[in-house]
């Protein structure tokens, strides 16, 4: 491994593939990012990169529900019959399947005991508004006046395609979930929620990393939801048929305006 | 070192049905590739050594090694009805959405072999790097130039921008570790 990362360093094509995608080493980022910077060939190069990694880990298309039924057959019961020594390890007892039924009952009710997850803070951000559309931040052009656990929700605006259309206030399990609404000119909807407290669970599926920040995409029904953690608390984007493309881009530029206005990172102000 | 849960293997299935259909370049042909995968895997107890994922896409692919020596030694027959494929009776509510999961995938199947394995294992399977080359019986450095070439290849055949001549994009090329390390000390 350290023999093969040290090879990838005479291959920065090795490296690039690394940064695209998140995996590279937070101390060799400055450095490649400075001299991407200098080279307008690796630029493109990582940009290329970058591109297909989106594209290709926002593939979300589910097996077809025969495949899965057939799957299943061979998996469960039918084929714990065929040997003894498989029945110890298929047959779950029946108690052990009442109590894992009911769970998921209560975890899709109410998002089950303890913390909210990732997916009930999305149906949240699907649901409908129950406030007002905040206004924008006067004396901060790129935020709204709302904020939620000391984090501003972005003013996207017309320039970027979506508008603040309403908000809600929630508390789920004890926690606040902030949601602000947009909606698109063509009538499509998103809300951005953000969770006061520690991150969620229940982040699962493929995930990118841009500006240092990973970014998780999956599916919950028809919606596709990103969600990432700032500043310690999960933000969550969801929508009904808005691409992972465009809930990425929309993620990612509010990580980068985020970025921006802190400064928090050398290797992200110089990848600005 | 411990053994494989097959109840477990159930929440891979998606993925690996996107690994297959990468490799197939067929949906119908994935979904039969899964299946073979899942039954040989399950035909008895397992015993694995790091992650279930790596060991299926392990065995993904020599299945669909398999399935191909199979298919090149039964007789070329001409075309019949049966091999007609009828109109996907699946209703889906987003069909751009699927027209554009079935070209990319059918892009990837296109890719040189070396290339198309290297990426279906880390960005369609989510496999880190370690687990890639391991699977593949590759070392990581050569995983992630065949990587590299695999992800500029779909990303400029999907690109909405014009074939640039400069030298940073031109390069199409198999060979591996050809590109902008040139360019660097």
């Amino acid at each position: 491994m350290k023999e093969d990362m040290t090879e990838e360093r005479k291959h920065p094509e090795g490296e690039l593939t690394r940064l695209a995608d998140g995996t590279l080493p937070a101390e060799r980022q400055a450095d490649l990012r400075a001299q991407i910077q200098q080279s307008p060939e690796l630029t493109a190069a990582l940009a290329e990169q970058e591109r297909a990694v989106t594209m290709l880990r926002a593939l979300d298309e589910p097996a077809p529900a025969a495949l899965r039924a057939r799957v299943n057959e061979l998996t469960g019961p039918a084929t714990s019959r065929r040997s003894p020594r498989w029945r110890r390890v298929f047959v779950i007892p029946g108690a052990t399947a009442i109590a894992a039924a009911a769970a998921a009952v209560i975890i899709l009710v109410g998002g089950g005991a303890g913390a909210p997850t990732v997916p009930a803070a999305a149906r949240i951000a699907l649901a409908s508004a129950t406030l007002p559309a905040p206004t924008v931040n006067p004396n901060e052009s790129d935020d709204l006046v709302m904020t939620a656990a000391g984090i501003p929700f972005p003013a996207w605006g017309p320039q970027k395609g979506w508008t603040a259309s309403g908000a809600r206030a929630d508390t789920v399990d004890g926690r606040k979930v902030t949601t602000v609404f947009y909606t698109s000119p063509s009538g499509k909807r998103i809300g951005y929620a953000i969770t006061d407290g520690a991150p969620l669970s229940g982040a699962r599926g493929s995930s990118v990393t841009r500006y240092g920040v990973r970014f998780t995409l999956q599916q919950s029904g028809p919606a596709r939801l990103i969600s990432w953690v700032r500043s310690g608390h999960t933000c969550v984007i969801a929508g009904r048929s808005v691409s992972y493309a465009a809930l990425l881009k929309l993620a990612t530029e509010d990580e980068r305006q985020e970025g921006a206005s802190s400064q928090a990172s050398v290797a992200r102000a110089e990848y600005l | 070192m411990r053994r494989l849960d097959p109840t477990s293997l159930g929440q891979h299935l998606d993925a690996l049905y996107r690994a297959a259909w990468a490799l197939c370049g067929s949906r119908e042909d994935a979904e039969d590739l899964v299946q073979e995968t899942f039954a040989r895997v399950l035909a008895r107890p397992r015993v694995i050594r790091g992650d279930e994922r790596g060991y299926l896409m392990r065995a993904l692919r020599n299945t669909f090694y398999s399935r191909l020596r199979t298919a090149s030694r039964r007789p070329q027959t001409g075309a019949t009805l049966d091999d007609v494929q009828p109109a996907d009776p699946r209703t889906t509510r987003q069909p751009e959405r699927a027209m554009e999961v079935g070209e990319i995938l059918e892009a990837v199947a296109e890719l040189p072999e070396d290339f198309r394995l290297a990426l279906v294992a880390i960005d369609i399977l989510g496999l880190s790097y370690g687990e890639a080359a391991k699977a593949l019986d590759a070392r990581e450095a050569t995983i992630t130039t065949r990587l590299y070439r695999a992800r500029q290849r779909i990303a400029r055949q999907f690109s909405d921008e014009p074939p640039s001549s400069s030298p940073a994009t031109s390069g199409s090329d198999t060979r591996e570790g050809s590109g902008p390390e040139r360019s660097l000390a």
